[in-house]
């Protein structure tokens, strides 16, 4: 159905459907809005409150019609359109597969859980004959040598545990250039001729075999396919605020996929994972420069992936995003606090994207108006909290104040008609997806995989009330990140914090700023116009709690079945093996990863290999780090400096024997004393033993 | 092979528990016969050397026991150089 490129008509159709119906909808609501606005206010804050209002009425209107699209095409039995349905075969058991290579990078994440889910993914393709054809990368851009030790033992355990027909391999950058998408590129630079396609998977992606073999298949059949994107669906969550974001994912999730995709078709986004690349045009035409203009927009590109299936697309490639294929899934940030940190780098990044819209050219229209939605995604919240000022201003200076919609209109009486229904519509256009959902999920009899349509109902209505709370506590904290941002404030690039737990006092520091500016702003409309007080409770009261009810989200739910999704009862193989975490602890546990490769003589001998050779500079200062670190220990020397002599068998075989023969009361000493201890509690703690013949041959040369 | 009862073995210094410490880090048995064997370099060398330090036997370990083999990661597969294309602006 989708040969060449006649799927472009179809989308020039459907995109001029969802165009009309936004405009229409939005001149519709502003027509409405401007009959209410009290004319006392003056001419230029009236003006800027409908300016204002079009662009969120716009924009939350997008957000309906992409779901009502998305309704259709579930309803209607899937999109014709789409590559799933029109090339559906898959290979059969056996039949050899293009080169692939999967690829996941990591940087400081959980290791034995990020290692747990790569096992499981393996295992999967294990089962269908499958985990031969595929290389696997663990590409590291891990500093913190407690950390990237870990992740070598793991893999290196890993591989011994699935054989050693497996091609699975750890690799560390030494130098982080340019993020992810240096990783990504570093690893194409050296490996990328190799293979013909390259999986991309993320710290906390589960992929199915079935599915890694279906994107395989896809980008056989359909040579013009760059990228094809998976619709991940998000598992494996624990706290109520990771349940919330998975049943909303699960429940609602669905709809805004499928329209999304029926709507972009062939120029639709890339992710940055759960996803598979063509790697000739990818290397080709996606290579990410430092940005070169003023500020924010100076330095790597943060949000990389809009803009490489934007390259793919103006390079001639087709970027698909496939709601059809299954057996894709990742994880929430664990708690609220990481996925406002996670906001914060998005914002960034998706903010840097106006310098690429103004000076990258050749882009085609679908990848612009993609950039266009992630810049708005962080930009409504600005808009909204300037919409909340002159609404309230504007409603101050009326006759007299009466909010017609707390929180949202403080200028629109619900008596008069045309308020009333501008009160309804903006209410549908919130919360119709989810109705839409539901009513989804009943005609297509799913409600039971949810618990009951009871059970089910109930779950999207207390879903629905978090996320009223939380939305004004987003756009405070959006806010303040665009800020930031604007004035190029610097940000720390950490790892995601996958598994959970934070502090009250780490909450209430987080939103220290946002409570004072909230109880300030309600006292001030309280003080001033006591009858909007009501008006802005339900925006100021969730912030003023924000820490409260961030600590009640990060908690487990006393139940498992807390927002029941289907994967709870019937977790998929995958999932179900990834619960299983590699245990591939510390030999020693009393001892710090980095103590262990020093003292440990399998790690830090270097024997019969054939060590580096250096001089000069670098030779003085790895023979001054490890002076330094034999006399005071690891905490005397930063992470770089441990890794460089973690990394470098000589220089660690020189600290090594320095440890061993460290002075009573020094550090080394300290960690020898402890490591005789772990020896004496647990004497098979010892490494493997040598061989008995080898072991006599030596002993008669020696003796002789 | 030397056959010495456990109980002969009465050189108890610190050199040589930090030797025994050491094989046994690098998963060596520590049984008696190794400690005699042990016992029998470390008197070969003080007889020649009466001062010695424990990094002087360290350094000689590899030499009398066969010490399990270096810890092995698994290398890299080798390198295809390619280069990546960047947008003209």
């Amino acid at each position: 159905m989708s040969d060449g490129s006649s799927w472009r008509r179809v989308a020039f159709r459907r995109r001029l459907l969802l165009v009309f119906l936004v405009a229409t909808q939005t001149l519709t609501g502003l027509v409405l809005f401007a009959g209410n606005l009290s004319d006392q206010a003056g001419d230029w804050s009236t003006s800027l409150l409908l300016i204002v209002f079009g662009i969120l009425f716009a924009w939350i209107g997008v957000g309906f019609w992409t779901a009502v699209f998305g309704f259709i095409t579930l309803r209607s039995g899937g999109d014709s359109w789409s590559l799933s349905r029109s090339h559906s075969a898959s290979p059969t058991t056996g039949e050899p597969i293009a080169p692939t290579a999967v690829v996941m990078p990591i940087f400081h994440e959980p290791v034995q859980r990020t290692i747990g889910g790569l096992r499981a993914v393996i295992r999967d393709l294990e089962q269908q004959g499958r985990a031969d054809a595929l290389d696997f990368y663990l590409l590291s851009d891990s500093r913190d040598p407690e950390i990237w030790l870990e992740e070598q033992a793991a893999c290196e355990k890993l591989r011994e545990e699935l054989g050693s027909h497996h091609r699975l391999f750890y690799r560390r950058r030494r130098v982080n250039l340019n993020h992810k998408s240096g990783n990504i590129a570093d690893f194409m630079r050296r490996w990328g001729r190799q293979y013909r396609y390259m999986v991309v998977m993320d710290a906390d992606s589960l992929l199915s075999a079935n599915c890694i073999i279906r994107l395989i298949t896809l980008m056989e059949s359909r040579p013009q396919a760059g990228i094809i994107q998976t619709t991940p669906r998000l598992a494996r969550a624990e706290s109520r605020f990771a349940r919330l974001q998975q049943f909303a994912n699960r429940c609602y999730g669905r709809l805004y996929s499928a329209g999304l995709a029926s709507i972009q078709l062939g120029e639709a986004a890339y992710w940055g994972h759960n996803a598979i690349v063509r790697v000739a045009p990818f290397m080709a035409h996606c290579g990410l420069r430092k940005l070169q203009g003023p500020g924010l927009f100076s330095g790597p590109v943060l949000s990389h992936d809009f803009i490489e299936a934007a390259l793919m697309g103006r390079a001639g490639y087709e970027v698909w995003l496939e709601p059809a294929i299954s057996g894709s899934f990742e994880e929430s940030p664990p708690t609220l606090e990481d996925d406002l940190t996670r906001d914060r780098r998005w914002c960034r990044g998706n903010l840097q994207h106006i310098w690429l819209l103004a000076t990258l050219g050749k882009v085609r229209l679908a990848h612009r108006m993609a950039l266009v939605t992630g810049i708005l995604a962080y930009m409504a919240s600005p808009l909204w909290l300037t919409f909340l000022g002159l609404s309230g201003y504007v409603a101050m200076a009326g006759p007299e104040a009466t909010p017609a919609l707390p929180g949202v209109l403080a200028t629109t009486g619900v008596s008069s008609g045309n308020g009333l229904l501008l009160v309804a519509t903006t209410a549908l256009l919130l919360f119709g997806p989810r109705m839409l959902a539901l009513a989804d999920h009943a005609l297509t009899r799913r409600a039971k995989s949810f618990g009951g349509m009871i059970r089910l109902i109930a779950s999207a209505f207390c879903e629905t009330l978090v996320a009223l709370a939380l939305a004004p506590i987003r756009m405070t904290a959006h806010t303040l990140y665009v800020i930031r941002a604007t004035f190029n404030l610097p940000l720390g690039w950490q790892g995601q914090n996958r598994a959970g737990s934070t502090d009250l006092g780490t909450s209430i520091r987080r939103f220290g700023l946002p409570m004072v500016s909230a109880m300030i702003t309600l006292a001030m409309v309280h003080w001033q116009t006591p009858a909007l007080t009501h008006w802005a409770l339900p925006v100021a009261l969730p912030v003023l709690l924000a820490p409260v009810l961030a600590r009640w989200l990060n908690n487990r739910p006393a139940s498992r079945l807390w927002l029941q999704v289907p994967e709870d009862k019937q977790p998929p193989p995958v999932i179900a093996s990834a619960g299983a975490e590699a245990s591939s602890r510390r030999q020693w546990e009393s001892l710090t990863w980095v103590e262990q490769q020093v003292l440990s003589p399998a790690h830090a001998r270097t024997g019969s290999s054939s060590p580096r050779v250096v001089s000069g500079k670098k030779r003085q200062r790895l023979h001054q780090l490890v002076e330094r670190c034999a006399a005071y220990g690891q905490s005397a020397l930063d992470h770089g400096e441990m890794s460089l002599i973690c990394s470098h068998p000589p220089a660690l075989e020189a600290l090594h024997l320095r440890a061993w023969h460290a002075d009573t009361g020094s550090p080394w000493r300290k960690a020898l004393d402890r490591l005789a201890r772990a020896l004496e509690d647990h004497p098979e703690q010892g490494a493997a033993p040598a061989t008995r013949q080898r072991e006599e041959a030596l002993w008669i040369n020696a003796a002789s | 092979m030397l056959q010495i009862p456990e109980t002969a073995l009465v050189t108890i210094n610190q050199p040589f528990n930090q030797v025994l410490l050491y094989l046994r880090a690098a998963g060596h048995d520590t049984g008696a016969e190794t400690r005699a064997r042990l016992q029998h370099f470390v008197s070969l060398h003080c007889g020649r050397q009466p001062s010695l330090s424990t990094r002087q036997l360290l350094e000689k370990v590899p030499q009398w026991f066969d010490l399990p083999d270096q810890a092995a990661f698994n290398p890299l597969p080798p390198m295809t150089r390619g280069s990546v294309g960047y947008p003209d602006e």
